[in-house]
């Protein structure tokens, strides 16, 4: 008997495929491994420079701050060096430091002229370069960048923030409206840089959004414009409230109740006890809890009843609004635990109850 | 005053805070062959003066112990028996800076080229009758009133940049500084010596700058004046710094020259 032939014979088509996809690999890693080892020359000469501009005129910045005659010199000495290490020491001392002698740095900065550069910059169609410039303006922008600044008002929306931020700083008070006129329903994330804009705004800022606050066209940024500013302006938010609280839009009326819950004025309640009664969830949220933060306890026979509201959020926060109230509205919560007819609103005031203290967490 | 009672190289002492500018006027200086001997703080030139005068004192205006008046009130140079250049960026309109100094002083504006600086060293050498019977009582003086020079500051900061601009502008104050880069090392560095003053960033590694105030207190014998300087400046963070000991809270970023003066009225009215 013969054995049998063990022997393949493979198609060259096959072989051929197999050696360009095996060639193709190993050239790609070739690449890569070429790639890489160039960025860590790169890297290491970058290292490399920082290291000595930190030894040389670095360590000469310390005292070139305090002799502003020997600038020019120290500026010549460290044009020697990258834009990008000239950029680097500087933006350090601009973070760490503030007043007269952060002014000299950013004199310094502008007479590199690295603020020119990243105003070039502003213009690349990569908008991560775009973004990467505002970081550095944002540290040494001043009123002359007005204008640059107004022109990225349809730019992407994390520089327009930005923009929005500096401009705080260095504008006019319309140009804050002119920038938030471009706000269009920002999300639950962008509301906090928005907010944190809104509370470190000037006043004279903030009083001309307030003036201007109809000509904002999306409504959750008139919600935040109206409840942050309140407390910055409360004779202007005085007269928006009600305009507010009558407002077809859900998010106004938010704001006009968060705006009335941070005034905490008496003037208010009445405004808040319509709101108690909006027909969306949310509104009469915002005015339960809002109304926790009035003066006296007018309002805990208003937020008794909305214990029995049927959604949940608003029975929570009208239970929360009477536990501050003091001893009325404790006892208004032991009397809805004990005997309140309707048990959600019974179990809103037991889950309050205990979460004080007053009642064992089993028992709610 | 002739010029052959000078002596065949010159010596100069210089008295200045900035190291750039004193390398800088060394090397001028050293060029055209004269003696130059530099100092960075009082204490030195004092003690080296006391040794041997130089013939020419170059004295910068611009001094942490509050300019050139103070130098000249310690040296005691009577007008005109030495030669005094003072440099100058700005001209002074310190009053009291101007009265005290010699009528045949000069005073050098910074910046000028090399040539500006030797002509008016060779011209200031050339004009002054030369006696070296100068008292020197500056000593004594610091025993009965001691100065700001001699506090001892602790910067504890994890950030060297920020330890490096606290440092330089305490020492132009005059400050003697040891540094700390965590809440270890702030300890250890406490145990082995004493200080005046320390100034704490709260985000210490290891031991953060609240822990290393609550374990000061018992380690330490004579408690120093405390700064916490951080950008941790919440209203709780501030109320626990001072609940825990501390003398003041400054927050980041600051102002160097604002932050040197808060320090020193501080150790001002702890002295």
């Amino acid at each position: 008997m013969n054995a049998p032939d063990l022997a393949y014979e493979t198609d060259p088509l096959v072989l051929q495929v197999l050696s360009i996809v095996i060639l193709s690999v190993a050239t790609i890693i070739g690449l890569q491994t070429i790639w890489l080892m160039a960025r860590t020359i790169k890297n290491k000469q970058h290292k490399r420079d920082i290291k000595a501009f930190r030894r040389g005129p670095g360590r000469k910045l310390l005292s070139v701050l305090d002799h502003p005659s020997l600038v020019e010199e120290w500026c010549a000495e460290a044009k020697v060096y990258p834009s990008t290490i000239q950029r680097i020491i500087l933006l350090e001392y601009l973070t760490l430091t503030a007043g007269d002698y952060r002014a000299q740095v950013v004199d310094i900065y502008r007479k590199l002229g690295l603020l020119r550069e990243d105003l070039r910059e502003l213009k690349s169609d990569s908008w991560q370069r775009r973004l990467v410039a505002m970081r550095h303006l944002s540290l040494v922008a001043s009123s002359d960048e007005r204008q640059i600044l107004l022109d990225l008002k349809d730019d992407h929306g994390t520089i327009r923030l930005l923009a929005a931020q500096i401009l705080a700083r260095v504008g006019q008070g319309k140009d804050l409206l002119t920038m938030l006129k471009q706000e269009h329903a920002p999300s639950r994330l962008r509301e906090h840089p928005l907010r944190m804009l809104l509370n470190t705004a000037p006043p004279e800022h903030l009083a001309t959004l307030f003036e201007n606050w109809q000509l904002l066209p999306d409504p959750a940024t008139r919600r935040l414009v109206l409840s942050e500013g309140a407390d910055r302006l409360p004779s202007a938010s005085t007269k928006l409230i009600p305009v507010a609280a009558q407002s077809q839009d859900l998010e106004v009326r938010i704001g006009a109740a968060q705006a009335a819950g941070k005034l905490g004025s008496h003037h208010h309640q009445e405004v808040l006890l319509q709101l108690l009664k909006d027909p969306a969830w949310q509104v009469r949220a915002s005015a339960a809890s809002a109304l926790g933060n009035q003066v006296g306890n007018s309002a805990v026979e208003s937020l008794y009843q909305s214990l029995s509201d049927f959604s949940f959020w608003v029975r929570q926060r009208a239970a929360g609004s009477l536990a501050g109230m003091g001893d009325h509205g404790l006892e208004q919560l032991e009397k809805a635990a004990a005997n309140h007819e309707d048990p959600y609103a019974a179990d809103a005031a037991r889950t309050e109850l205990a979460r004080l203290g007053k009642i064992d967490q089993e028992a709610a | 005053m002739p010029s052959s009672e000078l002596k065949a190289a010159p010596s100069v002492h210089l008295l200045t805070e900035d190291a750039f500018k004193r390398n800088e006027l060394i090397q001028c200086l050293q060029d055209e062959d004269f003696d130059v001997v530099a100092f960075d703080t009082l204490v030195n030139l004092l003690a080296a003066w006391k040794e041997t005068p130089a013939d020419l004192l170059l004295l910068d205006a611009d001094l942490a112990i509050g300019g050139g008046r103070e130098v000249l009130q310690l040296l005691r140079i009577p007008p005109p028996k030495t030669a005094i250049i003072i440099i100058e960026e700005t001209p002074s309109t310190d009053l009291t800076f101007n009265a005290a100094r010699p009528a045949d002083d000069s005073t050098l504006l910074l910046p000028c080229s090399k040539e500006d600086l030797v002509a008016r060293v060779r011209g200031q050498l050339g004009f002054v009758r030369w006696t070296y019977d100068l008292p020197m009582v500056a000593v004594e003086q610091e025993e009965t009133n001691p100065p700001i020079v001699q506090a001892r500051v602790l910067i504890a900061d994890p950030d060297e940049l920020s330890r490096q601009i606290l440092a330089h502008h305490f020492e132009r104050a005059g400050f003697s500084i040891t540094e700390a880069s965590n809440g270890n090392q702030v300890l250890e560095k406490l145990d082995s010596r004493e200080f005046d003053l320390v100034t704490l960033e709260i985000n210490l590694p290891f031991k953060n700058g609240f822990e290393v105030l609550e374990l000061l207190r018992p380690r330490v014998q004579k408690c120093p004046r405390l700064v916490v300087v951080s950008a941790a400046d919440r209203d709780e963070n501030v109320m626990r710094a001072f609940s825990l000991g501390a003398h003041d809270f400054v927050k980041k970023p600051y102002n160097p020259r604002v932050v040197t003066s808060r320090v020193t009225r501080l150790l001002e009215l702890h002295r």
